[in-house]
């Protein structure tokens, strides 16, 4: 794993002030839903990262 | 590859999500939009992981 997969690319970080200006605009219901549905999707990430990690082959660190 | 559970929640992770949806309804229309962004970052962060991780699965 790389230290780099912890930081945003470039694209994501243009994708990540889109979003910012887009949730300008967005009610507070809206904004509600979405997160609901971000933090589901983060945890469904999250069992596919520790899925991932429990088939990878363990690396030496450094 | 990947088991077809991690695609679903776990009845922990269920539950934790009603809870959070239960703490979400105490915040105000700012405090949600933050929340909202901040997960959003978290996900693309895994995303990178996730990416970096099947890299890796593919090579021999």
């Amino acid at each position: 794993m790389k230290p780099e997969s912890f930081d945003l690319t470039i694209e994501q970080m243009f994708e990540f002030r889109r979003m910012q200006d887009a949730t300008a605009n967005i009610s507070q219901e809206q904004a509600l839903e979405l997160l609901v549905q971000a933090s589901r999707l983060l945890m469904i990430k999250s069992n596919v990262i520790r899925d991932l990690m429990r088939q990878a082959p363990l690396e030496p660190l450094g | 590859m990947i088991n077809n559970e991690a695609f679903n929640l776990s009845l922990e992770q269920k539950f934790q999500l009603q809870c959070l949806q239960q703490e979400y309804q105490e915040l105000d229309r700012e405090q949600t939009v933050n929340y909202l962004l901040e997960t959003m970052q978290q996900i693309m962060v895994r995303d990178n992981l996730i990416r970096d991780l099947m890299k890796n699965s593919l090579l021999p």
